[in-house]
């Protein structure tokens, strides 16, 4: 009988490794913009997506949230077209920013933060 | 009238013939069903005996009627009886099973003076070596055989040299045909990365191209076998766990093994986990060297007759982040599939005692990328690639008084295909590019194999050869950078290669005096070009930095080597074992640089591009010295040292001038890379079995390596001493523990055969101490 109950705990044991990943929500932040931004991101999906956003005040911002797993690749990449602008984006994952860029008065420069979900 | 009396006489005899009474039968193994040779059979009260034969048969002719008693004894088994009573004159048949004796012993030392004459010398390690020490990884196993050494890219999966002969030289394989065709084109998976070492029962190594049963044999045979299932009389369980624990690197290690069945059918479930984090030298620096490994395995074996058996294996291995300091990605996940089925018929006559049948597939999806790299901030890279390697083999044994013959066939399948996506996300858009690492590559190679042996008192040689028809085969490959300009293109049409390879050796083995044998091994192992050497697409792979290209035009290797062993047995003394050998060769497979007009790097930081090719010659030498004492007070000594050194014909080296390689000119004797310097080891072993208590203190000693390669730009390695101790205490016969040290002094130091850390000149240093502890259990 000790075989059978030693054998079902050293199976919960062995179990208990699990080779699943683990998966992360990713959240894009576009702000400290007052023009028009063009707007370019990877969703879940892994389709590029194109947009254009137009920004009020510095206030304003652009978001967008979504479900990752490890090794997944994430970008955004955001660009105005007018001198005298600026643009900050952000990427943070699980709350946390992991990636940060901003530009002022640099017209039609790509602002880009990228990579991949940390393992 | 003649035909009447030869009517007459017939039916005479016929009569006298049929009255006659047999009492015949045959005597198996009540557990296994095997037939058991020598079991003595007391006719009573006649008084007769016999022994049965090599079949486990007996008969007792022209035995009176009346009641008898059949006594039934073997030294192993249980005495049996078994009473008959002849009354008719009918022939009476039995079919005896006798039982098995176990006897529990404290302690139990085999001493023979017989001394081993196999003409073909094997190494073998053991499944206790393995656990006791806490070994994580096969190709740290084989360290511990005298002229193996291990090429080191990360923490796990080390890739073995054998006197100097590696990769694609030794024909590496799994339970004695199956062969496992890993992902990556820089190793990172190579076979035994696909196996737990907790899973195996033995290793077997044969040096040098001299046997050609398991396939084409240029440097030599690494054979590991795992557990098979075993059949048992009466339906039954067993158990087997281990679980430990390792300081450096926060190792832990666990595995159980359920195992048991009957007569019929029986079986071995297994599975096993490693986990360990980044390991730190002797310095306390630390190196990427994590990994994650999962085994699985089950194998059903299946008897049918007496000798009839068929064991199906399907084994499931996973490699989670495994990282390699050496290399430029790590090894993301690794799933491998091995499925495997085996056939024996044993003793189908007293001159055919085995026929055995072999059919594998295993199939590996292996992706790795660079994220964990500082160079991912640019350019993130994902490799996804897929081998497939099936095949089978036949083999018929036949014996014949002191001769024996293994006759067969065997063939492999080796299918590779993957890319490389590049993702530029730095770049707006996000552009990918995706490049061809392997496309539709394929090597098929059939072979057919013969050994002869023959023994007697004095003299036993052998003789083996085998012919392979080996094809290779891939689909065009194009690489062309972001503006579309082609940076590499190969043809089909010149991508297709057919050789037949012919390979031979002989060997003799003679007892000179008593204690002392003589053997001599000459031979002659031809292998074709592997994957790599023939398909690889521009990249860094070498121990150099170049990326290195594929030829398919590679012709075959051949290695000429002649080995000379002496081995002196003496029962004060001990025993001592000296082997010489020489190797000779032709179309030796290295690499020569490209000029940049005709074909530039892929990869950023390399020197160039060095494409393979045929070096007319080269040669390797060395020597294995082995001691070891007989035991006194419970204590003995082992002794060895190893050494091969190697050199190029003829090759290039050139002057590195503003990162670029400059100046080619060729060199002459160049040394052959990545060889391992002069290494002695001694072992203080302890072994008190009434205690249950063992263990041994080890120091290892490897020269400095100044015997460098110019071709490869190698530099000298210090010479470094290790210090191990480990104890191992058997509590019962189901529990015990094992526990060390592995580099005692906590010394600093790195192999001649440790890759340089990735984009740098930094050595890649081994662990620095580490204590372990295991617990075994056996229910």
């Amino acid at each position: 009988m000790y075989r059978y109950v030693f054998f079902i705990l050293m199976m919960f044991f062995l179990l208990s490794c699990s080779t699943e990943r683990d998966s992360h929500i990713v959240k894009y932040i576009i702000t400290d913009a007052t023009t028009d931004v063009q707007i370019e991101y990877k969703n879940d999906a892994e389709e590029m997506i194109q947009l254009t956003k137009h920004f009020a005040s510095e206030e304003d911002s652009w978001e967008y949230s979504m479900l990752l797993d490890e090794g997944d690749l994430f970008f955004l990449s955001a660009r105005y077209l007018e001198s005298n602008a600026s643009v900050k984006v952000l990427i943070l994952i699980d709350e946390k920013v992991v990636k940060e860029k901003s530009s002022e008065n640099e017209p039609e420069k790509y602002v880009i933060v990228s990579g991949a979900v940390p393992y | 009238m003649n035909n009447r009396v030869v009517l007459v006489v017939v039916f005479f005899f016929m009569t006298i013939i049929t009255m006659s009474q047999d009492i015949s039968g045959i005597v198996l193994d009540l557990k296994t069903g095997e037939p058991i040779v020598d079991v003595s059979i007391e006719l009573l009260p006649s008084n007769k005996t016999i022994l049965t034969d090599s079949k486990g048969e007996f008969c007792f002719n022209e035995v009176d009627r009346g009641d008898y008693i059949l006594i039934f004894q073997h030294t192993a088994y249980h005495h049996e009886s078994e009473k008959i009573n002849l009354l008719n004159d009918k022939d009476i048949f039995i079919t005896k099973y006798l039982d098995i004796k176990w006897i529990e012993l404290n302690s139990v030392e085999i001493c023979s003076n017989k001394q081993d004459k196999r003409v073909l010398k094997c190494n073998s390690i053991y499944n206790a070596e393995i656990v006791e020490k806490s070994m994580h990884d096969v190709g740290e196993v084989l360290k511990s055989v005298p002229n193996i050494n291990a090429v080191r890219k990360g923490g796990v999966s080390l890739d073995p040299v054998l006197r100097g002969f590696r990769y694609g030289q030794l024909n590496v394989q799994l339970n004695s045909g199956v062969k496992i065709e890993g992902g990556c084109p820089n190793r990172m998976d190579p076979t035994f990365s696909h196996i737990s070492p907790y899973d195996i029962t033995e290793v077997n190594i044969y040096n040098g191209p001299y046997s050609f049963r398991f396939g084409p044999s240029m440097g030599g045979v690494i054979n590991v076998i795992t557990e098979k299932p075993i059949p048992f009389r009466e339906p039954q369980v067993h158990i087997k766990a281990l679980a430990g624990y390792e300081t450096n690197g926060q190792g832990e290690y666990k595995s159980l093994a359920v195992f048991g069945g009957g007569t019929k059918v029986f079986f071995n479930v297994f599975g096993g986990s490693t986990v360990f984090g980044d390991y730190s030298d002797g310095e306390g620096r630390e190196y990427n060297t994590a990994y994650q490994k999962h085994d699985y395995s089950s194998k059903v074996g299946f008897r049918f007759k007496h000798n009839h058996e068929v064991t199906v294996s399907y084994a499931i291995a996973k490699g989670r982040d495994v990282k390699y300091a050496a290399l430029p990605m790590d090894e993301r996940s690794d799933d491998t599939h091995l499925f495997s089925v085996d056939y024996t018929i044993k003793n189908i006559s007293e001159k055919i005692p085995l026929i055995t049948m072999k059919y594998y597939n295993s199939d590996v999806k292996h992706q790795m990328d660079n994220i964990w790299r500082s160079f991912s901030d640019t350019v993130v890279a994902v490799s996804d690639i897929h081998a497939i390697n099936s095949g089978g083999r036949a083999e018929l044994q036949y014996t014949n008084d002191d001769v024996m013959i293994f006759v067969g066939g065997d063939y492999e399948d080796i299918y590779k295909d993957g890319d490389r996506v590049k993702n530029m996300i730095l770049q707006p858009g996000l552009p990918v590019r995706t490049e061809n690492l392997w496309s539709d590559a394929s090597i098929k190679n059939i072979g057919l194999f013969f050994t002869y042996e023959n023994k007697s008192s004095y003299i036993d040689w052998m003789v083996s050869a085998r012919i392979d028809n080996n094809k290779g085969d891939s689909d065009d490959v194009l690489i062309t950078n972001p503006k579309g300009k082609v940076i590499y293109e190969y043809g089909k049409d010149s991508i297709s290669s057919d050789y037949l390879n012919f390979s031979a050796g002989a060997g003799m083995s003679v007892e000179l005096s008593k204690g002392l044998v003589s053997k001599i091994n000459i031979g002659r192992g031809v292998r074709s070009a592997d994957m790599v050497e023939r398909f690889i697409t521009l990249l860094p792979i070498g121990y150099d930095k170049f990326d290195y290209l594929g030829n398919p035009s590679l012709k075959p290797e051949i290695n000429n080597q002649i080995e000379l062993n002496m081995t002196y047995n003496n029962d004060v003394l001990g025993k001592i074992s000296v082997t010489g050998f020489y190797s000779f060769v032709q179309n030796y497979i290295t690499g020569e640089i490209l000029p940049p007009t005709q074909q530039r790097p892929l990869s950023q930081g390399v020197l160039g591009v060095k494409q393979f090719y045929n070096a007319d010659k080269a040669f390797l030498h060395g020597f294995e010295l082995r001691y070891l004492t007989k035991k006194y007070y419970n204590c003995y000594m082992d002794i060895s040292s190893a050494y091969t050194s190697g050199y190029i014909d003829a090759t290039e080296v050139y002057d590195i001038i503003n990162g670029t390689a400059v100046d080619v000119r060729e060199e002459k004797n160049d040394p052959i890379p990545e060889l391992a310097p002069l290494e002695i080891n001694i072992k203080l072993n302890y072994k008190n079995d009434k205690m249950g208590l063992s263990g041994y203190i080890s120091y290892r000693f490897a020269t400095e390596q100044n015997h460098l390669s110019k071709a490869y730009g190698e530099d000298l390695t210090p010479m470094f001493s290790v210090v191990d101790a480990q104890v191992m205490y058997r509590y019962n016969k189901m529990l015990s523990f094992s526990g060390g040290v592995k580099n005692l002094f906590d010394v600093a130091y790195y192999e001649h055969l440790n890759r340089n850390i990735i984009g740098s000149e930094h050595n890649f240093y081994e662990r620095g101490r580490s204590c372990f502890i295991n617990m075994k259990i056996n229910l």
